[in-house]
């Protein structure tokens, strides 16, 4: 299989390298369009914030190594091509189809499981096929990859639940609340750790969003940042009491929500269970007010700890998707033997088939008077047993040849289409 | 038809059961190697839950039990539940739903075995489709009372589920992880409004009891029987708590305990008169509650 791939990831390049290796839609476009024309074979190009990497295939062409992908990297992005070298790795054959099973499939992400990457190859395919850069190799390749894509993701447990400290936040909130028009959400204070969890709340549409902060400018920028309210830090009190979910981050060195506190807000509340997502370190609210239904507390600490337990729940998945990868590279290397033998072959049948016709013509011309029916179809029996006796033994020393694992030249289909003379 | 029996449908529900129980059961090491096999075996668990209701369906129609004796009315009860264990189950997600009906729908069916059907000369005990002059009312009052019961059960299930869900809010239980229930709030919500609903059912159907009394006055002991105090009994439980359910600031596990003590009370109001004699005149002592 004349297959390689030539790339650079986070496992061998510092981020200083990645970031300047970055395709932008245009950048891409115009690095397909000088792959077309430089590297001279099929390409795909997989770039994410992660990995740059390549993907060249073809029938006969020798494909470029990691010297000259290195020098059109550094080339399009105006970089020394030796910073690149000393990163770059490469696979050929078997080993670059398991390598973009792996990728695809999640297995070699930074984050285990992660369902981004599948959702990227399929973009890196379809802006290779607009840049008129696949053929029918990576074609078959990547439309295969989705598929172990796929399987690895429904077949076993490698992309359960999420993994990231504001996502499980909000996985929490939604293990209390099912709807959201009617809630308001408080955010306290304004730390940057918050950013991310307040974008995902605020994606859940609540119906207001308060502010508030010892600094009423900050709960203004924060406010404006999130289409919320900003309420002046004095009335945090009337704020828990309207509040169905609160974002605490504030930098106070004792907890801002003690059991006093609480019991007062909670005698003035008319609303159900209020859910509390403290990530402040030191923490905001005491964590004894957790009871599980007046109030749900999760500090920091309960996030990582879910985050840990899942991620070690995905790791015990690998070695199903490990063995998933493997039977799925051998089928792709099957599939596509077959689909590059299958025309060699019929070539090779019809080529006989012609040339047995004319001599059994040639033949029949001169001694077909002096036989019956019967013997001229016995004639022509034992010709055509005669075709398929000579064709058996290349046909089956091609599949066997095919059916190794290691066999990527195709030495013997080569040399069969020299012998033969079978010409595409 | 006549060969299915009550062991039939039983036996459907109960592999049901096993099967998502398989799917649930995070040690299995079935699905340890291959997670893909949940799917079947929900898959499976559904299929035999619908082959145990539609046996379940044929033996009631085809016997048709007097829902005025305890066997019918739990057989019904049943009935109806594992219609609702199997539309809930067809809706992905809601597994939890099988796990918490199917045992209820066993053991309604267990205990109506051991009560027993009626015995065919009993011509007193109309059929679950008959009618008659007074049937309809009679009728009426029973079908009243079974919705109330189906509604209220429904509530039991769901307010068992709510203290489990608020169980694994208290110990911080990973998302995902554990049985797969609603949200609290749509739990409790979800409470309030069974709860809501059985009240005015459980209302119509003891008011019109109260006045088939007087028709059937020569068959039951006035006021000192256990039938007609075991429903007092349920209906008072049920106005307080109605009245919390409207109530402020009331706490959902407060409401949940006070649904399943409500529900606990039915089932005692559904077995009384068959544990309990209810004194030498009354004829048909072996009755349930669903009818006079």
């Amino acid at each position: 299989m004349n297959l390689r791939m030539v790339g650079l990831s986070f496992r061998t390049t510092p981020i200083e390298i990645r970031e300047k290796l970055a395709f932008g839609p245009e950048m891409l476009r115009l690095a397909l369009e000088r792959a077309n024309g430089e590297l001279a074979c099929e390409t795909v190009l997989l770039s994410t914030c992660n990995r740059v990497e390549f993907y060249l295939g073809g029938d006969e062409t020798p494909l470029p190594g990691p010297g000259e992908i290195a020098g059109f990297l550094a080339r399009i992005h105006g970089l020394n091509p030796a910073d690149l070298e000393k990163h770059i790795y490469f696979h050929d054959g078997s080993d670059a189809v398991r390598h973009l099973f792996r990728v695809t499939g999640s297995l070699d992400s930074m984050v285990l499981g992660e369902g981004q990457i599948a959702a990227q190859a399929k973009q890196a395919l379809e802006s290779a096929r607009e840049g008129g850069c696949v053929g029918p190799m990576l074609n078959a390749l990547f439309q295969h990859a989705r598929v172990v894509a796929r399987r690895i993701r429904t077949e076993t447990g490698i992309s359960q639940g999420h993994v990231s400290v504001s996502s499980l936040a909000v996985d929490f909130v939604r293990e209390v609340f099912d709807h959201f028009a009617d809630k308001t959400v408080a955010v306290i204070g304004a730390g940057k750790m918050g950013e991310l969890t307040l974008k995902h709340l605020a994606e859940l549409k609540p119906k207001r969003i308060l502010v508030t902060n010892r600094s009423p400018e900050k709960a203004r920028a924060v406010a404006a940042g999130c289409g919320g309210q900003p309420v002046p830090f004095e009335q945090l009190d009337e704020l828990l009491v309207r509040s169905d979910i609160v974002l605490s981050t504030t930098g106070a060195k004792e907890p801002i929500v003690d059991q006093a506190r609480w019991q007062r807000v909670r005698s003035q509340r008319r609303k159900g269970t209020m859910v509390v997502i403290d990530i402040a370190v030191p923490r905001d609210f005491e964590p004894l007010l957790h009871d599980g239904e007046t109030m749900c507390l999760y500090n920091i600490d309960d996030l990582q700890r879910v985050r840990e337990a899942r991620i070690a729940e995905r790791r015990r998945h690998i070695g199903a998707a490990e063995a998933l990868v493997e039977n799925e590279v051998a089928g792709f290397e099957a599939d596509w033997s077959r689909r590059r033998n299958g025309p060699v072959i019929a070539r090779l049948t019809r080529d006989f088939e012609a040339k047995r016709k004319i001599v059994v013509e040639q033949l029949m011309q001169k001694i077909a008077s002096r036989l019956g029916a019967e013997d001229r179809a016995s004639i022509e029996g034992a010709f055509r047993l005669l075709q398929n006796q000579f064709l058996h033994g290349p046909i089956s020393a091609l599949a066997e040849e095919t059916s190794r694992p290691a066999s990527g030249q195709h030495t013997l289909l080569d040399a069969l289409r020299k012998l033969f003379r079978i010409h595409d | 038809m006549e060969r299915i029996s009550l062991f039939c449908f039983a036996a459907s529900y109960g592999v049901s059961l096993g099967l998502d129980g398989l799917a649930m059961w995070r040690a299995n090491p079935v699905l340890r190697s291959w997670p893909g096999a949940a799917n079947w075996f929900r898959g499976g668990a559904w299929l035999m839950a619908i082959a145990g209701l539609v046996a379940h369906s044929i033996y009631l129609w085809t016997w048709q039990p007097p829902l005025a004796w305890q066997f019918g009315g739990l057989l019904v009860l049943a009935w109806f539940l594992a219609v609702f264990a199997v539309y809930e189950r067809s809706h992905p997600g809601r597994v939890s739903w099988s796990m918490f009906l199917l045992p209820l729908v066993l053991g309604l069916v267990g205990v109506a075995t051991l009560i027993g059907p009626p015995s065919p000369g009993d011509g007193r005990i109309p059929g679950l489709f008959s009618t008659g002059s007074l049937q309809f009312w009679n009728t009426l009052h029973g079908m009243l009372l079974l919705a109330a019961s189906v509604v209220l059960s429904l509530a039991f299930v769901g307010s068992l589920m709510f203290l489990i869900r608020a169980r694994q809010l208290r110990h911080k239980l990973a998302p995902g992880r554990g049985l797969s229930l609603f949200t609290l709030e749509g739990l409790e919500t979800m409470n309030k409004r069974l709860v809501g609903l059985t009240f005015p059912l459980l209302s119509a159907g003891m008011g019109l009891g109260a006045g088939l009394l007087f028709v059937h006055a020569s068959k039951i002991n006035g006021l000192s029987d256990p039938r007609v105090l075991a429903a007092i009994g349920l209906w008072i439980t049920f106005l307080v708590l109605f009245g919390l359910r409207y109530g402020a600031r009331f706490r959902g596990s407060v409401m949940a305990w006070m649904t399943i003590c409500a529900w606990i009370i039915l089932v005692f109001c559904l077995l009384l008169p068959h544990t309990l004699p209810t004194g030498p005149r009354d004829a048909s002592r072996n009755h349930g509650v669903l009818a006079p």
